[in-house]
């Protein structure tokens, strides 16, 4: 079980039976496994990509066809609870100034689960184990989270996500603006939540080398319509693709390709993550 | 939520649109004032009012809906303004008699025509319509549908002067509310508020800073959208991590409103830093001297409506003191 998207248009403006609205996506169909997958949706602003993860727990309805969540058939005229669907589908958005409002840092990250219905104990011992995780030091976990930087903001706010213990985990542009160390650190976090707790991990990006290092399958976000969807080493060998969406290569790919250009290396298949660079100039590393 | 726009600005071409927002605004408070000096006795006055009125809705191009919108909205004013005159108003002579007869059969005809009523209502469209249908088979009810015996009658005797006094009041109140939306429906908000900071500049004199006001004025105005965008991103952040306002306990609903509260006031303030900041950057300091970008010019129709608007107050006055002398 998991979300899965049959022929769904969407649009801002509601359903309606006498008014077309412009269609903001069109025509959707895909299937996402509750499990250990990990897809990067890439695309354009404006392509669609937050509508999209907001359509996945229920924050948007379609206006057409129909989102399948867990066992919960989401359409236009779907009236039921939500709850269960934002318990099983976590989205974080990209900035953490939306959501942060209690007193302490433990506080803000206990609320989650406290409203999905776990005791207040439990909800402290979710919100300990979750900032632990996304690396808040323990100092930091009585401070007003207002006082905190940029970047241990978004690591609350993800711990807040996280602390519900979500099936599916979406992230809404989460490396932007972030430094290179903290950047890493989420990028593992994902990938340790992926590898040993089986989530699925959905990340909306503009970062190709994240997605070629890291996840398994990318969606390709065109004005609206998934126009390609294959994993990332059959879209970034597919050149055509690339050019039409003006996609780019990873950095790594792009270093790889001047390297042969100037002939100081030579390789058949080229390498899209920093590793397989580097086996191509050591062939040391396992 | 998504719709957002504030005010009931349409926007159209015509030459009511194009007359200078100062002259509507004196314009409108002229009229506004003239309607209320119109004494009961030159109720024909009103009429007079109501035709040009017509015509200047014509003339804005605006569609007739918009104003019965507005209209709809103080409908039970109207309504219960009306009937409270035509109840307790017990003067002149008697125009009209109507009994109500209360019996068991009335009243379960009458229930029976609510429950009717009140299960439709959610399925139409039309609901003023529904509700005035339901509120005259009432009546009727109330006065024919007489089957069984009646343990209570009433008699209602309508006066001549009740129904005046009522028709005086609904259509003054009718003429204010039709006369205010013409000036906002073909009105920018930034323009209205263009127009009063020449209005008020006077109050310079008294060393209050009208451009100040002004410039609060448009600010808030600019960011009322976006404080709705922005609030509907906390919302949906919120409902991300189980808040949901249906289906919870009092207790928790509180909670939940101050989820909500907090990061509206951060990012508020949070903007208003950035304007600000933004603001004196590019030599912004309050209440110093500015140029205008659009300044407004006096045209010749401008000129000519408002003479109109002189003339119309000018046969008010002359009107009440027509009668207030008793020559009419
Ligand atoms: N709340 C909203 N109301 C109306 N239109 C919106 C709203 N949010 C986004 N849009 C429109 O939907 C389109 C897709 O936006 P979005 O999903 O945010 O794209 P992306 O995340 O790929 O940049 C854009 O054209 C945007 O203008
Ligand atoms: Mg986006």
């Amino acid at each position: 079980m998991g979300i899965s998207f049959q022929n769904v248009d969407f649009s801002y403006y509601g359903y309606s039976k006498r008014k077309k609205y412009p269609n903001i996506l069109k025509d959707i169909c895909v299937n996402i496994s509750g499990q250990s997958e990990f897809v990067a949706i890439v695309g354009h602003t404006g392509s669609g990509k937050t509508t999209f993860t907001q359509l996945c727990n229920g924050l948007n309805l379609p206006t057409s066809g129909v989102v399948s969540v867990m066992d919960l058939k989401l359409t236009h005229k779907f009236d039921g609870a939500l709850k269960p669907i934002r318990k099983k589908v976590g989205l974080v958005f990209q900035f953490p100034e939306y959501q942060l409002f209690e007193e302490t840092v433990l506080k803000d990250v206990a609320f989650g689960p406290s409203n999905f219905g776990y005791t207040k104990e439990e909800s402290i011992k979710l919100a300990k184990k979750y900032l632990g995780l996304v690396g808040l030091s323990e100092d930091l976990f009585e401070r007003t989270p207002f006082t905190l930087s940029g970047g241990q903001m978004r690591k609350v706010a993800i711990a807040g996500i996280l602390a519900c213990e979500p099936d599916v985990l979406i992230f809404d542009e989460p490396t932007v603006g972030l430094d290179g160390k903290s950047k890493k650190e989420l990028m593992n976090l994902l990938k340790v939540m992926n590898e040993e707790y089986h989530k699925t991990i959905i990340i909306v990006t503009h970062n190709m080398d994240v997605v070629a290092e890291f996840t398994k399958r990318v969606l390709v976000f065109n004005e609206g319509s998934i126009v390609c969807d294959k994993t990332p080493v059959e879209l970034f060998n597919d050149s055509k693709t690339l050019a039409k969406y003006s996609l780019d290569l990873p950095e790594v790919s792009r270093l790889a390709v001047m390297m042969k250009e100037q002939g100081l290396i030579d390789f058949d298949q080229v390498p899209f993550t920093t590793l397989s660079l580097a086996k191509l100039l050591g062939g040391k590393y396992e | 939520m998504n719709k957002v726009t504030f005010g009931s600005y349409y926007h159209s071409n015509s030459i009511i649109h194009k007359l200078d927002p100062r002259i509507k605004i004196i314009s409108i408070i002229l009229l506004m004032v003239g309607i209320f000096l119109i004494p009961i006795e030159a109720i024909y006055m009103f009429f007079i009012l109501l035709g040009l009125l017509l015509i200047f809705i014509i003339l804005s191009k605006v569609p007739f809906g918009k104003f019965l919108k507005s209209i709809k909205q103080i409908t039970f004013l109207l309504l219960f303004s009306f009937i409270f005159q035509i109840v307790f108003n017990r003067t002149g002579t008697v125009v009209a008699t109507y009994s109500i007869n209360i019996s068991i059969g009335t009243i379960a005809t009458g229930v029976l025509v609510y429950t009717i009523y009140a299960f439709i209502k959610k399925f139409v469209k039309f609901k003023m319509t529904l509700f005035f249908m339901m509120f005259i088979l009432e009546i009727i009810i109330f006065k024919y549908a007489l089957i069984d015996q009646s343990f209570f009658n009433y008699s209602l005797n309508i006066y001549s002067n009740g129904l005046h006094t009522g028709f005086y009041i609904l259509i003054r109140v009718l003429l204010l509310v039709v006369m205010s939306s013409l000036l906002t429906l073909t009105t920018k908000p930034t323009d209205m508020n263009v127009a009063l900071e020449y209005l008020l500049s006077p109050l310079e004199l008294l060393k209050i800073k009208t451009s100040i006001f002004a410039m609060m004025m448009s600010i808030s105005l600019r960011f009322i959208p976006t404080l709705f965008l922005e609030t509907e991103k906390i919302l949906k952040a919120q409902a991300s991590r189980g808040v949901d306002f249906k289906e919870s306990k009092l207790g928790d609903k509180i909670k939940q409103i101050v989820s909500l509260l907090v990061p509206m006031f951060v990012v508020s303030f949070r903007r208003a830093e950035d304007l600000s900041n933004a603001m004196e950057v590019r030599g912004y300091i309050p209440g110093a001297k500015r140029t205008k970008l659009n300044e407004l010019k006096i045209k010749l129709r401008d000129i000519l409506s408002l003479v109109v608007v002189v003339l119309l107050f000018g046969l008010c006055i002359t009107s009440l003191i027509l009668v207030k002398v008793g020559v009419l």
